[in-house]
């Protein structure tokens, strides 16, 4: 059986040092680089871990595999910059405000939905918090490394620091209306994010008056207030949950009021109303590709939101914000050319170098150029082509997904009491475990593991 | 994989209510008995297992709690009871290393009645580091019996509930006030990632958040108080938080934090915590700690290894006869008979849709990955043997029941029984700072000692004496503990019976499983409070369709003997249970079919 062999790989992977890296070259592709046009009959070397060159009748070195791409497409692994895989907790939807809270402390690197999301060529995922409060929690940068044991070995090492923040019903629904506390409307939520501004800078002087001398009494330590000084002082990225246009206005004037301009909206389906605005402020827009009407304020929609957003000048992403989608961005990203009539680069730029950018990684990922990290999906057909299929995913030069040689059952952790029946039995009641997700996810903030019905948007 | 409470305690409720101006609490009924007459003991003709690998033959000599002497030929003082050992097995008493034994069951709470579920109070949000389990210990529980007959002699006891419960304390396991048998008061600081019931921390991430802000404000708190202390003038007095002040010692790396972390991914997260903060830490019933095996050997964390372990798939329970012992007609028969079966089998396969045949192939590989996965479990033990991490065991996750039958299991599955034994006595005694006092059988350090028939961890083992602090409880034999079977009775008892005890105005019901177990009965009765929570009967006795037995309930401290008296007739049992002096009720319980 071939998964033993799997566990006693990843057995041995665990005890090796962190971040293990490997050398691989693609023979013979169609590389689309993103950045530098679509080169053809080319060859991908990646040595340790990095793009070493690219080129044609490039040799390997000894040892170093090779992958025949003849008749396939190269490029760079794509990017979610809005997801919830790989994570155990979503939502801590006790506060309207709880910056002091990290998804990457509850990384789970044996969630199955890592392993399909690389089935899908996704090879970095924002593994976010929800969108129950007005100010969540912070959220990590994945590298799909699926595999691992360690959930250290999971994270992006050296990606900037992100937070959620979350506009309209959502956090007015958990926190107004079950709790009767602001923000109960939308004027309230403007006030949660003016007032958590205004108590950092207060929380701030005192420290500064104590270490000084001039305040005599200790102040409380704030993790929560520490983190809203350092989104000021522009060390965290925003990543908003937004949809009308007014509330995204709203929110650039309250940044704008303390400084503040890293942000990128998530969904922000009013984005084509405000499209200038936002490339004003410098602010990214991570969109869905036509995905709309699920509540009350995400009515007023167009699938040529990307476009629009695009054309205006706004670094623009589609997202999957969920753990179905993410297994074919690629398709999403497609639509932009029916809806709005995209270049095939431009539209590959939505699952790539856009949302890299958005997360402040471009450097690293996003694009096929010499120096970046190795990390490389392997398509059958032109990745924007209903045909596409993924053959294989690369991260650090490690092949993680293998489309002709892995074994249909990747788990990597099996619970020792589940209770095993057959795929039709399991189909059936599917939907009370959905309701449950997603009452626990709102209103608790727990995730359970089947999560790719859940829409927390 | 829960710890569940006694059996039986809701019928012992009903029949508490039953009685009028029942309003002082019952004695416990240790203060009852009679005192013992010496508290000398000399244990004649034993093999001494002075520690783990260290076997002799001798006596041991107890006296006033304490050992005073082992050797070869030890001459009886004149005031000591000898007890004849018969070759049994002294083992040195068992150490819990992290336990709720002894503490009142925590009532079910409701959804707490908080106006702001972001700022509930500190007990409302589960941090009380402040409180100390010495206040709950009550030695008079059942739990304690119960644990104290599987050999105990000390538990490291938690307080239970959230995020940060309170601090633990060392008890001895005797019988007495708390205040004597405490060994060590604010011995820990307990910890788990357990979020607080729909209020802020809500979630595991939550409760790392909290746990850095109550850490980095002790760290304040006590460097503000250092300095304090050491020039007060123009400075104003710290403002008392008691969580805090409770919490500066663990800063100060003076208290041991032990924090539960049963899965990979809580070890994970629990030693990230650490690394970030810097106590001292104890990982406390670790249930799949082996993918995280480097590191806690990098980290060098001292482990709690949990004794529970998931439940073993069932076999087949067909019985196959020796293929050696049969007769050639039985073979010959016993092979007709399988291909029969195979060709039924193949034929039924036949029937099934291509769909079907791959769910079914799934189905098994899934089985196959989960039965591997539960000998990992039961391996954890033995790789971490072999990977020189060196444990204790905990049982603040098992119920004291399965310890021995899940020791077995680790065993089978390569933990050498020196390294078992070792990680519930001295390790246990190492991690705790109390191995001069306990562990081992020496000269000097407490009579706390466990007897068995045969080597403790042999299948068929029985505890037979178990001596805390130079205390003595001797457990029933066998013989005397289970029915002795009679010819056909197997056909006649052996399955589940559902019974009710009318009691006027209630109705108690619940299960009755008997079991043929070799020449003897096995009694086990449950209630549909707490099913499948099963008693064990004593007494066991069958003649004449007619069953009898006898067992003890307790409900927070209150013992109660119950005697079972049944008539048998086919799959119908009738009879009376009489409740200690509240009386007899009628019972009756009809056999589940098969």
């Amino acid at each position: 059986m071939k998964y033993i062999n799997l566990i006693i790989g990843l057995f041995l992977a665990v005890t090796m040092s962190a971040q293990e890296t490997g050398s691989v070259l693609i023979k013979n592709g169609t590389v689309i680089t993103i950045t530098d046009g679509v080169k053809e009959n080319t060859d991908v070397l990646i040595q340790n871990g990095k793009i070493k060159q690219i080129g044609e009748n490039l040799s390997a070195g000894n040892g170093i595999t090779e992958i025949d791409a003849t008749g396939q497409y190269v490029m760079p692994g794509i990017v979610d910059a809005h997801s919830h895989i790989g994570i155990s907790v979503v939502n801590e939807a006790t506060n309207p405000v709880t910056a002091e809270v990290f998804t990457g402390d509850c990384v789970d690197p044996y969630d199955i939905g890592v392993y399909r999301a690389l089935a899908g060529g996704t090879t970095v995922s924002h593994a976010m918090h929800g969108s129950a409060n007005a100010i969540g929690g912070q959220c990590e940068t994945l590298k799909h490394r699926f595999g691992v044991i360690d959930p250290e070995e999971m994270k992006m090492e050296g990606a900037p620091r992100t937070i959620k923040f979350a506009l309209g019903e959502n956090p007015m629904r958990v926190h107004g209306e079950r709790n009767n506390i602001t923000p109960r409307t939308r004027m309230g939520m403007e006030q949660v994010f003016r007032k958590a501004f205004a108590d950092a800078l207060v929380y701030k002087k005192d420290w500064a008056d104590y270490n000084s001398g001039k305040l005599k009494e200790l102040p409380e330590y704030s993790l929560r207030m520490e983190t809203l000084m350092d989104i000021m002082d522009g060390e965290i990225i925003i990543h908003c949950h937004s949809y009308r246009a007014d509330e995204i206005l709203m929110l650039m004037n309250v940044l704008e009021d303390y400084g503040v301009n890293k942000i990128c909206f998530q969904h922000v389906n009013e984005g084509f109303k405000v499209a200038p605005e936002l490339a004003a402020f410098g602010a990214g827009a991570s969109v869905f590709s036509d995905w709309w009407a699920y509540k009350f304020e995400v009515y007023y929609s167009t699938a040529y939101n990307a476009a629009i957003l695009t054309k205006n000048g706004v670094v623009t992403s589609i997202n999957s914000d969920d753990a179905g989608l993410i297994r074919h961005l690629y398709h999403e990203a497609a639509k932009t050319q029916k809806y709005g009539g995209l270049t095939d680069n431009e539209a590959l730029r939505l699952i790539t170098i856009n949302p890299a950018k958005q997360l402040g990684i471009e450097n690293r990922v996003g694009s096929l150029e010499v120096g970046k990290d190795g990390d490389v999906a392997i398509f059958s057909h032109h990745p924007l082509s209903i045909y596409a299929i993924n053959q294989k995913t690369i991260i650090d030069g490690i092949v993680r997904f293998d489309i002709d040689t892995q074994p249909d059952d990747m788990r990597i952790d099996i619970n020792p009491e589940e209770s095993i029946s057959s795929f039709m039995e399991n189909m059936e009641g599917h939907e009370d475990k959905c309701m449950q997700d997603v009452y626990s996810e709102l209103f608790l903030g727990e995730k359970h593991n089947h999560s790719h019905h859940n829409h927390q948007h | 994989m829960i710890n569940k409470r006694n059996a039986l305690q809701g019928l012992f409720m009903v029949i508490l209510t039953l009685i009028t101006g029942w309003t002082t609490p019952l004695k416990a009924q240790n203060s009852n008995e009679p005192k013992e007459v010496t508290a000398t003991y000399l244990l004649q003709n034993a093999h001494i297992i002075a520690k783990p690998g260290q076997s002799s033959f001798g006596s041991v000599l107890v006296r006033d709690g304490l050992i005073e002497q082992v050797g070869p030929n030890l001459r009886a003082p004149y005031d000591a009871q000898i007890i004849d050992m018969d070759s049994m097995y002294i083992y040195a008493g068992f150490i819990d290393a992290l336990s709720h034994v002894g503490l009142k069951k925590k009532e079910k709470e409701g959804r707490p009645d908080v106006k702001d579920p972001g700022n509930p109070p500190n007990n409302v949000a589960g941090i009380t580091p402040e409180h100390s389990v010495y206040d709950d210990y009550a030695p008079s529980e059942g739990s304690v019996k119960k644990l104290r007959e599987q050999g105990y002699g000390i538990a490291h006891i938690v307080p239970q509930g959230r995020m940060l419960p309170g601090m633990g304390a060392i008890f001895s396991m005797a019988e007495g006030d708390p205040s004597s048998l405490v060994i060590k008061k604010e011995a820990s600081m307990f910890s788990q990632l357990k979020s607080a019931n729909r209020v802020a921390p809500g979630t595991t991430i939550g409760v790392l958040a909290k746990y850095r802000d109550i850490y980095r404000n002790a760290e304040a708190t006590g460097k503000y108080n250092a300095k304090y202390n050491m020039n007060p003038a123009g400075m104003r007095r710290a403002q008392p938080e008691p969580a805090i002040e409770a919490f500066i010692p663990v800063v100060n790396k003076q208290m041991p934090v032990y924090f539960i972390a049963k899965s990979a991914l809580d070890v994970s997260r629990v030693i990230s915590l650490q690394k970030e903060l810097g106590f001292n830490l104890v990982l406390a019933d670790v249930e799949q700690g082996w993918p995280m095996a480097s590191k806690i050997t990098a980290g060098r964390y001292p482990v709690l290894l949990s004794m529970d372990l998931p439940d073993p798939i069932k076999e087949d329970k067909k019985e196959k006869k020796d293929e050696s012992k049969m007769t050639e007609e039985e073979k010959t028969k016993a092979a007709e008979e399988k291909a029969k079966e195979e060709a039924k089998k193949k034929k039924e396969e036949a029937k099934l849709s291509m769909l079907e045949k791959a769910n079914k192939k799934a189905k098994m590989e899934r089985e196959e990955r989960k039965k591997k996965s539960i000998k990992e479990y039961e391996s954890q033990a033995a790789m971490m043997e072999k990977k020189g991490i060196k444990f204790a065991f905990t049982g603040v996750s098992t119920k004291p029941g399965d310890i021995k039958k899940n020791l077995k299991r680790m065993i089978d599955a390569g933990l050498s029984e020196s390294t078992a034994l070792a990680a519930l006595t001295t390790n246990a005694a190492d991690q705790l700072g109390i191995s001069k006092i306990a562990g081992t059988i020496e000269k000097g350090k407490l009579a706390n000692l466990v007897v068995t028939d045969k080597p403790y961890f042999e299948e068929k083992s029985m505890i037979r004496y178990v001596f805390v602090d130079g205390q003595m409880s001797e457990m029933k034999k066998k013989e005397e503990k289970k029915g002795k079977l009679e010819k056909g009775a197997s056909t006649a008892l052996a399955g589940e019976w559902k019974y009710s005890i009318e009691i006027p105005g209630q109705t108690q019901s619940g299960t009755i499983k008997i079991t043929p177990d070799g020449d003897y009965l096995l009694v086990e009765v449950d209630s549909s409070d707490e099913p499948g929570d099963y008693e064990e009967g004593t007494s066991v006795n069958f003649k004449d369709d007619k069953l009898s037995f006898e067992m003890s309930v307790d409900n927070d401290g209150f013992q109660m003997d119950l005697t079972w008296d049944l008539d048998i007739e086919d799959n119908t049992m009738k009879g009376m249970v009489k409740a200690g002096q509240f009386g007899s009720f009628p019972v009756e319980a009809t056999r589940t079919p098969e």
